[in-house]
């Protein structure tokens, strides 16, 4: 009872950090969305060196920790300059982790798109990338809704890793309620709360859309 | 030059302390994640209906919050509690069940691709239950949940880096305090992050060879 | 018929899947070597029927009986503990054929044949396989004994699947529309293996589709239709004269296609 009225007392700092870790993942999972496409377009469109870098791109961010990704742009960003805001180096991490993520969803969604899609913008004398913008990406796009939200959810699970760069989304702002009052349980199971019903509330509309897509085929 | 030589001396056998106990933290939860996940998994597709939700509801908690949160209850929950607990065994513990929730949704659905026919035809000959799964079922299943149990454990080897943040003195946690001491992050962590790569490489073809020997019936 | 002895007995039988009522009331006896086909339209409730013989559906209500084992109607946890034990009674007699097979792909045709007598009836593996090689050669199988199913064309592992059925001895054969997922050119070998079975004696229920073999091999042809059975006699009455319109209806579609 005790705890719980601390997390009473102490709610609008946790709202805060709520705030904080929604407003994070939804420009990280946007900007992810634009680091896959172009990775795609890369892998599909470049030479072979190009397509060699995006290869070893995506497989030390598939292969690496999180953690270890976050620490390497926090210092890479602070030689580059020293005044990037906390917020903006959070992004950075996250999107450039989940891009790679990103980019194999679409390589999945790619190879669903039939063939003759491909075959009928060539016949037509559509160029390659005009091909890929016009005809196969809205198409890819609508077969991989469903994932690109598991994907969110992902990146909003992966978000309380920021707090180790001191960025004071959910799980930092727990953290520091915790120094504060010595008491880490009642903020850590409200917190745990918080992530529990934003990700269960978008494993729904997971589920919905996967049901979707199987009327619309 | 020199300086990186000074760098590298001293940091080097750090990293690799660290990356002995990452191997061990994560043979260890996956060890667990595999015993606790085919018991979730089977009580997911068992008859009685308690089993059934209890096991839905541990794998929707575990699923549905992130894991560093999991780690900081897990290390603090003990305590509270009177008891005392090396950070090492909570991290292998809650890196193991957490794990385990994943595992149990692959088993799961690897058990449901499998036709319905085939349990009836064993129900029909009379082989009891626990029997059906382990001579019917498993032996199917290993080839079909092998690919998605690697991408799993690659995952719980890159996961087992946010013990660190509960000192447990695994790869990243070694690579910070390696930092402490040389003051050169982004080389230590490049390194780092090579090392992690290293392993999920050998992860990998570990499963490759394992896929090779799965047992093949099919044409 | 020499014997009178009365053996599957299921008196009103029902069973519904929520508001869905598949089987309404459903009565009928089968004597020992007797061969009964149930035949009528898909969804007629015939299969559902079958399945609930031996306990691979639980019935609704009424009471199947099969050598004095009982089978409750209802679902509550005193008859579902009842069912169970009856149950396993019940399939020591009973081999069941399905449509699909069902074999099991990761093991041999004689693995699979020798699976329930080691791993259930306990019998010593070489005693298993002499008795498994046995009813191989009786399909025609014996050849294909270290094959796996699935490199099997669909009459052979449907042969397969009853020589697995007979491994365990069993009294009674259920036959759930055993040729329905065969291409053409394979439905007759494994007729033929049933009209073995049912010269040798076998007591047997057979879902079917093929009206030449009900009326050929059957003692006895029942109509479902509507989760009734609205007909029951000698394949000859029931052929050359059904007594209700469904059953005129359902012949002249079949029989004229």
């Amino acid at each position: 009872m005790e705890g719980f009225k601390l997390v009473i007392e102490y709610m609008p700092y946790l709202m805060q950090g709520l705030m904080y870790t929604v407003l994070v993942s939804i420009c990280a999972i946007v900007i992810a969305l634009c680091v896959g496409v172009i990775l795609s377009l890369l892998r599909l469109t470049g030479n072979g060196f190009i397509k060699a870098a995006v290869n070893v791109y995506i497989s030390f961010v598939r292969g690496t920790p999180l953690l270890v990704q976050i620490f390497i742009i926090f210092y890479a960003l602070a030689m580059i300059g020293p005044n990037i805001p906390a917020f903006a180096t959070g992004v950075i991490a996250l999107s450039l982790n989940s891009g790679g993520f990103m980019a194999e969803i679409i390589r999945g969604g790619l190879t669903a798109v039939p063939k003759g899609q491909y075959e009928a913008a060539q016949a037509l004398g559509m160029s390659r990338g005009k091909m890929l913008t016009r005809i196969i990406f809205p198409q890819v796009f609508r077969i991989i809704i469903p994932q690109l939200t598991s994907e969110f959810i992902n990146v909003i699970k992966i978000s309380p890793m920021l707090s180790v760069i001191s960025i004071v989304e959910l799980t930092r702002t727990a953290q520091r309620l915790y120094k504060q009052t010595y008491e880490p349980i009642p903020f850590f199971i409200a917190i745990a709360i918080f992530y529990f019903i934003i990700c269960a509330l978008l494993e729904e509309i997971v589920k919905r859309q996967e049901k979707r897509k199987k009327i619309l085929g | 030059m020199d300086n990186l030589g000074h760098v590298a001396e001293i940091a080097v056998p750090m990293l690799l302390q660290g990356l002995g106990n990452t191997v061990i933290i994560s043979l260890a939860a996956i060890a667990i994640s595999i015993v606790l996940g085919i018991l979730l998994g089977l009580m997911r597709i068992c008859s009685i209906k308690a089993f059934n939700k209890t096991a839905g509801i541990y794998i929707k908690i575990f699923r549905c919050t992130p894991f560093m949160v999991q780690v900081y209850l897990a290390y603090y929950l003990p305590p509270s509690f009177g008891l005392k607990i090396p950070a090492m065994a909570v991290g292998i513990g809650i890196l193991g069940m957490y794990t385990a929730a994943y595992v149990a949704v692959i088993f799961e659905s690897g058990i449901k691709s499998i036709g319905k026919g085939q349990r009836e035809a064993a129900y029909a000959m009379n082989i009891p239950w626990f029997k059906m799964v382990k001579r019917i079922l498993f032996p199917q299943i290993y080839g079909i949940i092998l690919p998605p149990l690697t991408g799993q454990f690659l995952q719980t080897v890159k996961d087992s880096s946010v013990l660190s943040v509960i000192t447990v003195a695994e790869l990243t946690m070694m690579t910070n305090k390696a930092i402490g001491i040389t003051f050169s992050p982004l080389g230590v962590y490049l390194c780092a992050g090579v090392f992690y790569w290293l392993l999920n490489i050998c992860i990998e073809i570990l499963s490759k060879i394992c896929e090779k020997k799965a047992f093949k019936f099919s044409m | 018929m020499d014997n009178n002895n009365v053996v599957v007995k299921a008196l009103g039988v029902g069973k519904n899947y929520g508001e869905l009522q598949v089987l309404k009331d459903i009565n009928i006896e089968v004597k020992e070597g007797e061969v009964v086909s149930i035949i009528g339209p898909s969804g007629s409730g015939k299969s559902t029927f079958l399945r609930c013989l031996n306990y691979l559906e639980a019935t609704s209500k009424g009471e199947v009986s099969i050598y004095n084992n009982v089978l409750k109607g209802g679902n509550g946890t005193v008859v579902r503990k009842h069912n169970e034990k009856a149950a396993r009674e019940i399939r020591k007699s009973v081999g069941m054929v399905f449509q699909q097979f069902n074999l099991w792909p990761h093991m041999t045709v004689l693995e699979n044949v020798i699976e329930t007598p080691i791993h259930v009836k306990k019998i010593k593996k070489e005693e298993a396989v002499k008795k498994a090689e046995e009813l191989l050669r009786k399909v025609g199988m014996y050849e294909k004994r270290n094959s796996y199913p699935l490199q099997l064309s669909g009459g052979q592992q449907q042969r397969v699947a009853i020589a697995r059925a007979l491994a365990v001895e069993p009294k009674i054969m259920l036959f759930d529309e055993p040729t329905s997922a065969l291409d053409p050119e394979f439905v007759g070998e494994v007729l033929e293996v049933m009209k073995g079975l049912a010269k040798d004696g076998m007591t047997m229920i057979v879902v079917t589709h093929e009206m030449g073999f009900a009326s050929e091999v059957s003692d006895r042809v029942c109509f479902m239709d509507g989760g009734y059975i609205i007909e029951d006699d000698t394949p000859e009455n029931i052929f050359k004269h059904p007594k209700t319109e469904r059953a005129k209806q359902f012949f002249s579609k079949i029989l004229n296609v």
